[in-house]
């Protein structure tokens, strides 16, 4: 899968090859800037490092959401499904900013009022439920754990393409040193990391496309327009190569800048493709509702001052964000044309970001610098994943049900024993290559979307929903993602279970949520009108505290 | 005495002038956001039309006669830019080993005389012979069985030689380009780059032909795409559906959220709300 060079036809295409210098030192150079900025700003206390202090103004907490989310899959993931399946890679696209819209709507400003530090925090208080808060806290860590499954396999690409060296060692170096500097710097590290890795990710990833649009004679003074007339130019072909200052246009091998018309790249749900109207839709809903179920995203808002501030944290974050998802399917523009040409082969499509900027022969050095951005953006996310999976261990798990008389100290310690724990288990899973990225990052979004999403909606939205109809619908959750996750592995190992298509298809991993949420919901609401209802003291703090009546 | 009725809550029954503002505004929003989205995809849906490509056409005309065996030299040529025009497409493994197989057929039929076709097996053979060794060598990468060194080092080589001879048939074929493809298509110059590397030396040892309908379905599932006017009018040079969802969707996220946050300001501010 992660064969970098070609391999259908024969050409002698080489994108990857030994160990680059240039790009090495850049990504090693920001790699110190990462772990200074972290020891600079470390965490001194369990304050700090679940919230940061809470001293992050706005446009920087919008910076922090916009780096946490930028990961790997948004930085290679992206640009890979749109590469691989057209139009259809545009349902993640909608999918990851669409959700913000929820996110800022329903959640944002009520959850700071709220006044918690982290999601199980939240539905352990709301829910009047130890056992719903060690159960909110397991899912926080297995959501964290898959979403760090795809991003360990983005650093492993990036890694191997810098340093040369297998995959696997790849993914074992960069997890590495991505748990090395989460664990020197905590939260507030991070949040000030997050600025930093913010800027090195757009930048990173911007200045390639005004190169590859000046260069192939496109609109290049704004990339994310001047890219359509070569949507339209995929779908018409281009016959015989543009010229350039009279030259013909070529990729880096020499290979002319042509190719045969391909309408089923930008028509939705072609037959080609293979994927469905339904599938577009499942898409977008899950991930759209999984953004405002994912614990690491929703512990930002605990870090800014107030709910006002909350709010317009979300609306930087997400223009932060989508200066990136406009410039996104500009790479698998280019790469659509730049290897199309049987001796360039087939390509990994999760790199395809690298190979683009070296299909368009750039320098070196900006390829690396790309790819130093890549590899940031994995960070970034990885990072906010381990602190919110450490949070879930050593303070709902540990400090609120186990042992509440527990020294800060310890409570520290137990978080970098357990974000210890998850890069282990992250290492692993990421050396099954799965599946794409992007794929795998969707999972997880599908798993917040039908455990956490509805308790969040839910206990915020509505003061009848109580214990028993949390209970209730955590656990049709849990069962529809086991059920999913079951059938997806099976599928995986050939083994075929009862009515196997059926659920493979209309509860695929990357979007069960789409029947999984509603189901959960519902669930939560036939159960609440039917059991004791929730305690006057909670109805009273919701009704007074977070919607301010 | 309090009762929990006093704080009974929920976003449906606002219990005061503030509540019912702020739940107007997220329903207003909210209402923008699904149709905006959801409405646009379904209506792609309602108004799209399986849309065949030129090339889906041009095919059909000649297929039934090339498979009877009945074809003109020109209905070939014809025949062979058509299976060209799919395979410069990106298709699944399976499909383009079928069109492989049909494609080297058809060339190996318009090739003149014994001399030419003879020209033509000495320079396909050691080709495909290396393209089996690279195969293996994938293969056994892909089994494990191998060192990431080794395999590098392997398929590096093989690209090599490979490389050198596809130029050796491409400088071929050019000569003879005339006889296999037609001529005067639009297409022609990008046909000559795929047309070496989609030649299969099986294709001339096994007699079998492939059946007409498995090449019709292939044909028709890649030539046949879902359009509307939505797909097809340009706006800055974007078909415009590409424009709305991949451009416009995330500008209307970016407004309804500022939109948002600064109606909840104001009305906080109206009914002097501390936070």
């Amino acid at each position: 899968m992660f064969i970098p060079m070609l391999a259908t036809a024969g050409g002698v295409t080489q994108l990857e090859g030994s160990f680059k210098l240039g790009p090495a030192l850049i990504l090693l150079s920001t790699l110190i800037i990462f772990v200074m900025v972290g020891l600079l700003f470390r965490a001194k206390d369990t304050t700090d490092f679940y919230s940061a202090g809470r001293r992050i103004s706005p446009v920087g907490a919008g910076m922090a959401i916009g780096s946490n989310w930028m990961s790997a899959a948004s930085f290679l993931g992206m640009a890979a499904l749109m590469y691989g399946s057209g139009y259809h890679g545009l349902a993640f696209v909608i999918g990851w900013t669409g959700g913000y819209v929820l996110l800022l709507v329903l959640m944002a400003g009520q959850i700071r009022r709220y006044g918690k530090y982290t999601a199980p925090d939240f539905i352990g208080d709301r829910f009047y439920s130890k056992g719903l808060r060690v159960f909110s806290a397991i899912m926080a860590i297995i959501i964290s754990i898959a979403y760090c499954v795809g991003q360990f396999g983005g650093i492993g690409l990036m890694f191997k393409w810098i340093l040369g060296i297998d995959y696997v060692w790849s993914v074992v170096i960069g997890g590495s040193v991505v748990l090395l500097y989460t664990l020197i710097s905590g939260m507030l590290g991070v949040t000030k990391n997050m600025q930093i890795q913010y800027v090195i990710i757009i930048i990173s990833f911007v200045i390639p496309l005004f190169i590859l649009t000046y260069k192939f004679d496109y609109f290049w003074l704004l990339p994310p327009m001047g890219y359509g007339t070569a949507v339209s130019d995929i779908v018409n072909g281009i016959p015989v190569p543009l010229l350039h200052n009279g030259i013909p246009l070529t990729n880096v091998f020499g290979n002319e800048f042509v190719i045969m018309p391909a309408p089923e790249y930008a028509m939705p749900w072609d037959p080609g493709s293979g994927k469905s109207f339904f599938q577009f839709i499942a898409i977008a809903f899950s991930l759209m509702i999984g953004t405002a179920g994912l614990p690491h995203v929703l512990q930002r808002f605990y870090v800014v001052p107030k709910a006002n501030d909350a709010r317009w944290s979300v609306v930087w974050g997400l223009f932060f964000i989508c200066i990136l998802y406009w410039g996104a399917p500009i790479y698998s523009v280019f790469g659509k044309i730049l290897s199309n040409n049987p001796e360039v082969g087939s390509l990994a499509k999760d790199a395809i970001v690298v190979y683009t900027a070296q299909l368009g022969d750039l320098n070196s050095l900006i390829v690396g610098f790309l790819a130093a951005g890549a590899v940031s953006a994995a960070f970034s996310t990885v990072s906010g994943l381990f602190v919110a999976g450490a949070s879930s261990f050593s303070h709902d798990i540990y400090f609120k049900v186990i042992n509440p008389n527990t020294s800060p100290k310890r409570q520290l310690l137990l978080a970098r024993l357990g974000t210890v724990l998850m890069a282990g288990i992250v290492t692993v899973l990421a050396l099954q290559n799965f599946a794409l990225i992007g794929e795998l990052v969707a999972a997880a979004f599908s798993i917040a979307a039908c455990t956490l999403f509805p308790l969040f909606l839910l206990g915020i939205w509505w003061s009848g929903a109580n214990r028993a109809g949390a209970i209730a619908g955590l656990a049709v959750g849990m069962f529809i993602t086991a059920m999913s996750i079951t059938y997806f592995i099976c599928g995986k190992a050939g083994i075929m279970l009862p009515a196997h298509e059926f659920i493979s298809y209309y509860f695929q991993l990357w979007y069960f949520a789409i029947f999984g949420a509603p189901l959960v919901i519902a669930t939560n609401i036939i159960v609440s009108k039917f059991t004791k209802p929730t305690p006057l003291e909670i109805k009273k703090f919701l009704a007074t505290e977070v919607h301010a009546h | 005495m309090e009762t929990p009725n006093d704080y009974n809550f929920s976003i449906f029954n606002p219990v005061n002038e503030y509540s019912r503002r702020n739940r107007n505004i997220i329903f207003s929003i909210l209402i923008i956001w699904l149709v905006c989205i959801f409405g646009f995809q379904v209506l792609l849906l309602i108004l799209q039309k399986p849309t065949p490509e030129k090339t889906l056409t041009v095919y059909e005309s000649v297929a039934g006669h090339v498979f009877s065996g009945q074809a003109t030299a020109e209905e070939k040529q014809v025949f062979n830019g058509s299976l060209l025009m799919v395979l410069g497409k990106t298709i699944k493994p399976g499909d383009r080993t079928t069109l492989d197989f049909m494609l080297t057929r058809t060339v190996f039929d318009l090739l003149a005389d014994s001399a030419e076709q003879a020209d033509f097996i000495g320079k396909l053979t050691p080709l495909a012979a290396k393209r089996a060794e690279l195969a293996a060598l994938n293969e056994s990468w892909d089994k494990k069985s191998i060192r990431f060194a080794e395999f590098e080092q392997g398929s590096l080589a093989l690209n090599k030689e490979i490389i050198n001879l596809k130029n050796d048939l491409s400088g071929y074929l050019n000569t003879v380009a005339d006889k296999l493809i037609p001529s005067g298509h639009e297409f022609r110059h990008v046909m000559l780059i795929w047309l070496p590397y989609e030649l299969r030396m099986d294709a001339i040892t096994n007699p079998q032909m492939p059946d007409q309908a498995k090449l019709d379905g292939i044909m028709k599932l890649y030539l046949t795409h879902n359009q509307s006017f939505l797909t097809g009018f340009r706006f800055l040079g974007f078909p415009f559906h590409y424009f709305y969802t991949a451009v416009f969707l995330l500008i209307l996220f970016v407004g309804l959220c500022i939109i948002y946050a600064y109606r909840i300001e104001h009305l906080h501010r109206k009914f002097q709300m501390e936070e």
